[in-house]
């Protein structure tokens, strides 16, 4: 007897410790996922210019930084807050020196207080570390010409550092003339950086003849003004179309991946819907039991094929077709994009489509079809006129919980896409069918591309979760709803 | 009941032996990750090093130096394989994490530079393979080849090779539009072998003796005679674009590791790394 | 306006004629939309003979006892796969033994108490949501708890935990959806013979949804077989000398597997030669094939047993 009860109550622990643990897990799933997405808010905005003292008219109009009598300035860069002259930047040489290498010199102080400006603490370059949206920045360069100069005019170019765009910088960026030398005249200069990244304005020559008269030069400041909080800067530039997380000044905008996700599922569900539905209506209404009984086990063998394998054929055998279809045309390296991927996605998700339809077909009663084959409807009218209505819940549960299905599959995407994320691009018939075949880059093989490569609690892995985030909340949007409409088909039916 | 209880038993106790004598038999484990160009070869050493010495296994996983590099940081390997020398931005991330990042060249590279094998084009300057790769230059016909537009190749952000290239070749500037990042070296050379137009490059390990490609001589400077990719060029670093293949360790590498990049330094080591293609630190 | 009228009246043999060519109208088109309907069912049919019968063709010339015990040799350009498939054997191993007692208790809890408070319909929406979430978020979530916080690193436990986590969800649905199509009767007779609650659910409940609770765990595990993505960064290597011992120290170890070898393999293609790559395709295929056959095979024999 009380070997029962001892039976009873492990049981019922073990029920309950399962229960238990089940909570847990859920929510240290949920947890985990929206902490660590946190990591992406502790982004910093680095921004780096080049402004340089340039000669007019000189072979290097365009290319600020090809001139050799220019020096590069006032980057912003990753680095420690010290300036290590030996790694990070360079100091001036001496004045004499100098004169050997060059003849207009525009250099940067330590400092952003201009009473505290030295001769000998006058550096090349300016690097330190990255600052947060909500903190500003200020810069202070000296600019002047050397003895050895021999135009009449100088002109003072500026242009974005390599790789950084000013549209993605959540900063106010001006670069204004504090003062400029003893007796010249000009008139005051106040650059919006934002709205002209790019330019050159003409100075009056002014010379230094020795080191104490650098200071007496002009002296220009760039200035940074956060415009929005970190927190707000992120979400913005979430939402912009360039990924980008290993250059310098780093994007995180995931619109070409959601763009190219959302293509990849309208396409796949948009081919294999029809079909799908059509090979439903075949088995739940023409095929006779026999045939039913085998085409199932086909079917599961079909979604038995795991990923990887389908990718792995997709790559072999699909992209080189398409290549060969389109290459020339479109001079594609490989076939590898949308298309491709399209493709694979049909196969994969067509057992689903193709079971759940059925289903959904079969759970309409058989008084329904009774009635119209009384009325004298043809099979194809019964099928268009009373069993897609009757099922059209649970048609729509079907093709939703596909949608969800498709979005998250990775493997296929991954192998598949390309590699490069893209924004899709239909202004042209010719761009519609560039954007079909060109290599693109969706959000779970993102992910699944980058994961390996970040660095833990860093600010891209933070995106890397915010990203994993979006996806789990699209999904589970479209299940949600998915569900509901089943609930509904057996309300109904 | 009693049966069921002995079988239990029993059970535990086979599970229990066979963990305890595995336990005192098991091997000592050493984890290598990192660089895809590197990944020919540090399959080959450990393949090889299983047999030299079969009570230490080494698992090799590829990726990117990137990949080897921020493995290192976040503790999670042993040794980084690494195309590239670490930049000051890792060390400082690493050192934050209380990884001391230790740089023990293992081979000798020299960047090989491939076209398509019907391309006359012979040799370039540093200069045109930049001008090529940031996008100012777009045809052949301006480098002295057929009128025929550039396809551009390269590794892509998660490479060493491709940010060794970056910092070499390109100055450190942005790549052009039109140039295809692949995810590795031999679908790179496989790419190129395909279009007319193409050029890739790579480890020169992965371009040697593949069909429908030839290797380019560099020349440092207009003016000045180009040198292709052979071993005696890099080592006298006339080659332009040499580099050191890495590997990196936190702090001094100890035990079994350190035995293990010993002998990877050794003869045996090295001339493994001339079979694979690459070149060794010393002749 | 009577003339108009009268001169649409049709004599009642005409109307019949017209009613009839209409008749045959609508019979073309109900025969042209069952033959479309018929030739998609065919095509469907046709197209996983073809797949798979040229994954086969590509990849059985490859399959041999050397291809399936041997490690890979010579730079991976020969030699098998044993260790990938060693590999994705002892994952499915571990898996099984860590969701099943979860899942299956898990969705005894569920069925038992699934409904009475708030939390457990609220734990129920939640372990449905969990079911439907891509892979590769559990694969992002095991990489960043498992291996970086937990400091398992790149290991085998790191991928037995992530695929537990991922195989959960689906085997808690499954049995209890299996334990809810238990008839009442049989729960009430049980009761009505003074069978306590869990006695009844053991011995009356459980043998009879057993079959399906079992399907569910095949399914699962097969699931879990052929996904690259949970495993992808918490588990796998590209090439290992370990030998699988049965101590600790293979745990703290990563374990190639047959989808890690086959999405780093495609990366390689003048290393790995591709016919090595189809016939681990091939290989794969089989396994999730052999697991899904058994999952049917024991349902079909469970069932004709207790009913």
């Amino acid at each position: 007897m009380w070997r029962i009860r001892l039976f009873d109550n492990l049981v019922q622990v073990a029920t309950w410790a399962a229960g238990g643990l089940l909570l847990l897990t859920i929510v240290a799933v949920f947890y985990y996922l929206f902490t660590e997405s946190k990591y992406a808010f502790q982004r910093q905005f680095p921004f780096g210019f080049r402004i340089a003292l340039q000669p007019p008219h000189s072979e290097y109009r365009d290319e600020v930084s090809m001139d050799p009598t220019a020096s590069l300035l006032a980057t912003h860069r990753e680095g420690t807050d010290e300036l290590d002259d030996a790694e990070d930047a360079t100091r001036l040489p001496s004045h004499e020196e100098l004169m050997q290498m060059q003849s207009l010199v525009t250099a940067t102080a330590q400092t952003d207080d201009p009473n505290q400006l030295r001769a000998d603490a006058l550096f090349r370059d300016c690097m330190r570390a990255p600052k947060r949206a909500e903190q500003g920045e200020r810069f202070l360069l000296v600019a002047f010409a050397l003895p050895n100069y021999t135009a009449d005019t100088m002109e003072l170019a500026w242009e974005p550092d390599v790789s950084f765009d000013p549209a993605y910088c959540p900063y106010q960026l001006r670069l204004r003339l504090v003062r400029a030398p003893q007796g010249v005249q000009v008139d005051p200069i106040e650059i919006d950086l934002r709205r002209q990244p790019k330019g050159r304005i003409a100075l009056p020559v002014w010379k230094a003849h020795t080191q104490e008269e650098w200071l007496q030069g002009y002296l220009f400041e760039l200035e940074a003004r956060p415009t929005t909080s970190t927190t707000w800067a992120t979400l913005q530039q979430f939402l912009k179309p360039d990924w980008a997380p290993t250059i310098l000044y780093a994007r995180f905008g995931m619109l070409p991946l959601l763009l190219a996700t959302l293509l990849i599922t309208f396409l796949a569900v948009g081919l294999a819907t029809p079909l799908g539905l059509a090979a439903a209506v075949y088995l739940s209404e023409q095929a006779s039991p026999r045939i039913r009984e085998w085409f199932k086990p086909i079917l599961e063998i079909l979604a038995a094929i795991p990923t990887v394998v389908l990718g792995y054929f997709g790559v072999m055998l699909i992209a080189p077709a398409l290549q060969q279809l389109f290459g020339e045309a479109l001079q594609l390296s490989s076939g590898r994009g949308l298309l491709a991927t399209a493709l694979m996605m049909t196969v994969f998700i067509l057992p689903t489509v193709i079971s759940l339809s059925e289903d959904a077909l079969r759970a309409v009663p058989n008084s329904l079809r009774e009635g119209a084959e009384a009325l004298g409807l043809t099979l194809a009218e019964r099928v268009r006129l009373v069993l897609l209505p009757a099922a059209k819940s649970g048609l729509m549960a079907a093709g939703l919980l596909a949608i969800a299905r498709v979005m998250g599959e990775t493997m296929i995407v991954w192998i598949l896409s390309g590699g490069t994320p893209t924004m899709p691009d239909f202004s042209s018939p010719t761009a519609a069918l560039g954007t079909l075949v060109k290599p693109t880059r969706g959000i779970p093989d993102t992910i699944a591309i980058e994961m390996g490569n970040v660095e833990f609690e860093s600010p891209h892995y933070g995106h890397l979760f915010l990203l994993g985030l979006t996806l789990f909340v699209l999904t589970l949007g479209i299940n949600l709803l998915g569900f509901a409409y089943r609930k509904r088909a057996q309300v109904q039916l | 009941m009693k049966r069921t209880t002995l079988m239990i038993g029993l059970g535990i106790l086979m599970v229990l032996a066979g963990g305890v004598t595995a336990y005192t038999l098991s091997q000592q484990s050493i984890t290598l990750k990192g660089s895809d160009t590197m990944l020919i070869l540090n399959q080959r050493w450990a393949e090889a090093y299983g047999r030299v010495n079969p009570r230490v296994s080494v698992s090799v996983t590829g990726g990117g130096s990137s990949i080897g590099i921020n493995a290192l940081i976040n503790g999670v390997t042993d040794i980084c394989a690494s195309s590239r020398p670490m930049r000051k931005s890792e060390i400082d991330r690493a050192r934050s994490r209380g990884v001391v990042v230790n740089e023990i060249p293992v081979a000798l590279d020299g960047l090989a530079v491939c076209v398509h094998e019907s391309n006359p084009v012979d040799s370039l300057t540093m200069d045109q393979l930049r001008r090529i790769y940031i996008g100012q230059i777009t045809n052949w016909r301006q480098v002295g080849g057929p009128d025929l537009p550039i396809v551009a190749f390269s590794r892509d952000s998660n490479s060493g090779t491709y940010g060794f290239f970056q910092q070499q070749v390109l100055k450190n500037q942005n790549w052009g539009r039109g140039v295809r990042f692949m995810p590795s070296t031999s679908e790179e050379a496989r790419e190129v072998a395909r279009t007319p137009g193409g050029i890739g490059y790579g480890g020169v390990a992965y371009f040697k003796n593949r069909s429908g490609i030839k290797i380019l001589k560099i020349a440092a400077k207009e003016g000045e005679p180009a040198y292709a990719p052979t071993e005696e060029n890099v080592r006298n670093r006339k080659y332009p674009i040499w580099r050191y293949l890495y590997f990196y360790t936190n702090g001094k590498p100890r035990g079994e590791v350190a035995k293990f990049i010993e002998w990877v330094r050794s003869k045996e080591g090295q001339s493994l790394v001339e079979e694979v293609g690459y070149y060794s630190l010393n002749p | 306006m009577i003339e108009a009228a009268r001169s649409k009246v049709v004599p009642v043999a005409e109307w019949e004629v017209l009613a009839a060519r209409q008749d045959v109208r609508r019979a073309r088109k109900n025969a042209l939309l069952t033959s479309i309907f018929g030739a998609v069912g065919l095509a469907t049919v046709l197209l996983v003979f073809v797949l798979v019968a040229i994954i086969a063709y590509k990849g059985a010339p490859t399959i041999s006892w050397e291809f399936l015990t041997q490690p890979p040799r010579e730079g991976m350009s020969a030699g098998g796969v044993a260790p990938m498939i060693l590999g994705s054997l002892l994952l499915m191993l571990g898996a099984f033994l860590l969701a099943t007692p979860l899942g299956v208790f898990g969705g005894i809890c569920l069925a038992e108490y699934g409904e009475r408070s708030r939390l457990m319909r609220l734990m129920h929406a939640s372990v449905a949501a969990l079911a439907g979430t891509p892979p590769i978020v559990y694969g992002l979530f095991g990489l960043a708890i498992f291996v970086l916080k937990f400091h398992f690193g790149v290991s085998l436990i790191a991928g037995w935990c992530t695929l537990t986590l991922f195989c959960v969800p689906s085997i808690v649905l499954t049995t209890e959806s299996a334990l809810k199509t238990v008839p009442a009767a049989l729960i009430d007779g049980g009761l009505a013979l003074g069978l306590s609650r869990w006695q009844t659910l053991w011995r009356i409940a459980l043998p009879y949804a057993l079959p399906g609770i079992l399907t569910g765990i095949i399914l699962s595990l097969g699931r879990a077989v052929g996904e690259a993505t949970p495993v992808l960064f918490t588990a796998s290597v590209y090439y290992s000398t370990a030998e699988m011992t049965l101590g600790w120290d293979t745990l703290r170890q990563p374990v190639a597997n047959l989808p890690y070898y086959l999405a780093e393999g495609y990366r390689q293609p003048g290393v790995v030669p591709e016919r090595l790559i189809w016939g681990a395709c091939l290989t794969l295929i089989i396994l999730t094939l052999l697991l899904n056959a058994g999952a049917i095979l024991i349902r079909s024999r469970m069932r004709r047993r207790y009913l």
